[in-house]
């Protein structure tokens, strides 16, 4: 027996053997890296960078980075003396032309649904609806400005990143989202990219009323869910600006991802390990996703630019609109003027079964992702969009 | 442990400094340096005392309190939620900067994944907003840049300081 013993305790101790307790020894390397990958924020591990140059060399075998943006630097602001005020406006003012599927009824008056009415949506000074041409910066700092205005330096997430040579998830986090929207109105929208837009999904909601914490059983006469109008969209939604207000946040949101997209080009073709991709917002307005393969794809076909503006060009759209006019989420939430737009190229578009909104009702986190399961469930409404 | 499918089993670990410790297999299963004995002879495993010359009776018991809240409390719905993150964080509180590093060693040792991940992402979250200082201090790790060197490193990477208290 006790031979047995002596050989497993050598067994037991062979492997990292001469490790003591002894807290001055130092941590092996593969469990820094692990604390490195749990710690993503691109900040945190660029002092670590300076700690040591064990330490330099083991961030740069870091695989998992998360990169914070303090501001998002417009064009508008920095050219603000530039003779273009209205570019803005240029891919609403020229792009579509809606058909509407099975309903005949509003579409005379679009384009000017879309022109200078934009405002509706960002409340007007509420900026940025136009992120058509931007740069984010990180860690702005005052030293050594020289040339750049202000004496502030940026540094884009391509600079930061340099060091980086294995990075295989990378999650870059805007301080906001692009969209100015009003106090109580819900959007959100996810967006699939490759080399140009692969699907995206669109939440939004006139307001959102949360249940009064006293009687958050009350209400039950409310509580019907718009069970009593079929699915349909009422009649007045095409009368009194709610189809317009959603056609407006479906562009916007499009444009806004088709921005974000186009920044990322560089990032992509320099980061050849990269194999998921996310670019959000500290609101959690918007999200952007590039699995392998739509990495992939970008790195051999490149993005077609909008011609308008520094954007990938959006392709034309089959878009399928879902509508509740008043929505309760399980918690009490809810939702007014409930609407679920889902988006997709036309080109690829009759493959797929069109009835199939798994890839929809999965696009949000809870408890948006029971909202969309409800939604889809209602009449579904189709439209077209051209490239724009 | 009263719930364990085979009763009578239970493996027996011997710190480097204290009494055999009795564990379930289950909670055995997850320190995947024990699990390889079990998996070598289930006999043996279980008639002899493993012994673990690395890892302190502190800290393997900490490991097995960690093992042992989790794996009863995955069972549970979500209103667990909320007391399993004090568990969490009790358990941190207890642990000083040196016996946190430390318990990571024994972790890694026993090759706990779940405790191992949560250990990390504790240092990491430790980590997170310190400055370099901190990080060699808690490390244990000598700059072994020169001045001009270190002088340099930090201009190239002036972004990451950016609304960072240097002390």
């Amino acid at each position: 027996m006790s031979s047995i013993l002596a050989d497993l305790s050598f067994r037991i101790y062979s492997e990292p053997d001469r490790f003591k307790i002894d807290h001055f020894d130092r941590l092996p390397d593969p469990l820094i890296l692990l604390v490195f990958n749990k710690v993503g924020d691109v900040k945190a591990l660029g002092r670590c960078c300076v700690v040591s140059r064990r330490f330099h060399a083991l961030v740069s075998q870091v695989d998992n980075v998360i990169v914070r943006v303090d501001c998002v630097i417009s064009d508008d602001d920095s050219n603000a003396s530039d003779s273009s005020p209205d570019k803005p406006n240029g891919p609403f003012s020229t792009l579509f032309r809606l058909v509407f599927g099975g309903i005949v009824k509003p579409l005379q008056a679009l384009g000017q649904f879309l022109g200078p009415n934009r405002t509706a949506l960002v409340s007007g000074s509420s900026a940025s609806a136009s992120p058509s041409s931007s740069s984010l910066a990180v860690g702005a700092s005052e030293e050594d400005g020289g040339a750049d205005q202000g004496g502030v330096t940026h540094h884009s997430p391509t600079q930061v990143l340099k060091n980086f040579s294995e990075i295989r998830v990378l999650r870059i986090e805007l301080p906001s989202g692009e969209l100015g929207i009003e106090d109580g109105v819900l959007l959100k929208w996810r967006a699939d990219f490759g080399s140009t837009l692969d699907n995206c999904v669109i939440l939004g909601a006139s307001s959102v009323i949360h249940p009064k914490t006293e009687n958050a059983g009350g209400g039950d006469d409310d509580n019907n869910n718009g069970d009593d109008d079929n699915g349909s969209i009422p009649d007045s939604f095409y009368t009194n600006g709610g189809l317009k207000l959603r056609v407006v946040w479906t562009i916007s949101s499009l444009i806004a991802a088709s921005a974000r997209h186009y920044l990322l080009q560089p990032i992509i073709s320099e980061h050849k390990t990269l194999e998921n991709l996310v670019l959000t917002d500290a609101d959690g307005q918007g999200v952007l996703h590039m699995n392998s393969d739509q990495l992939e794809e970008l790195r051999v076909k490149p993005l077609s630019a909008s011609l308008a503006s520094k954007r990938t060009l959006v392709p034309a759209l089959n878009m399928r609109l879902w509508y509740a006019p008043h929505l309760v989420l399980s918690d009490g939430v809810v939702l007014k003027g409930a609407t679920l737009v889902a988006i997709r190229p036309t080109e690829q578009s009759p493959k797929k079964e069109p009835s199939d909104v798994s890839w929809v009702s999965t696009a949000f986190e809870e408890p948006y992702r029971t909202a969309a399961r409800m939604l889809v469930k209602r009449r579904t409404y189709c439209l077209e969009m051209n490239s724009f | 442990m009263a719930k364990t499918p085979e009763p009578k089993r239970t493996i027996s670990l011997k710190p480097c400094d204290g009494d055999v410790i009795e564990v379930s297999p289950m909670i055995a299963k997850q320190m995947q340096t024990i699990q390889s004995f079990i998996e070598d002879d289930s006999f043996i495993a279980t008639t002899t005392i493993i012994p673990l010359p690395n890892v302190t009776a502190f800290q393997l018991s900490k490991i097995i309190d960690y093992l042992n809240y989790h794996s009863n409390s995955k069972a549970v719905a979500d209103n667990v939620k909320e007391s399993t993150k004090k568990f969490d964080e009790e358990f941190l509180k207890e642990l000083e900067h040196d016996k946190l590093k430390e318990l990571l060693h024994a972790a890694n040792y026993l090759n706990v994944k779940e405790v191992l991940d949560f250990l990390c992402q504790a240092v990491a979250d430790l980590i997170q907003d310190k400055s370099v200082k901190f990080v060699r201090k808690f490390f244990g790790v000598v700059n072994d840049y020169s001045v001009e060197e270190e002088e340099d490193i930090r201009r190239t990477h002036a972004w990451a300081f950016e609304g960072v208290e240097e002390d």
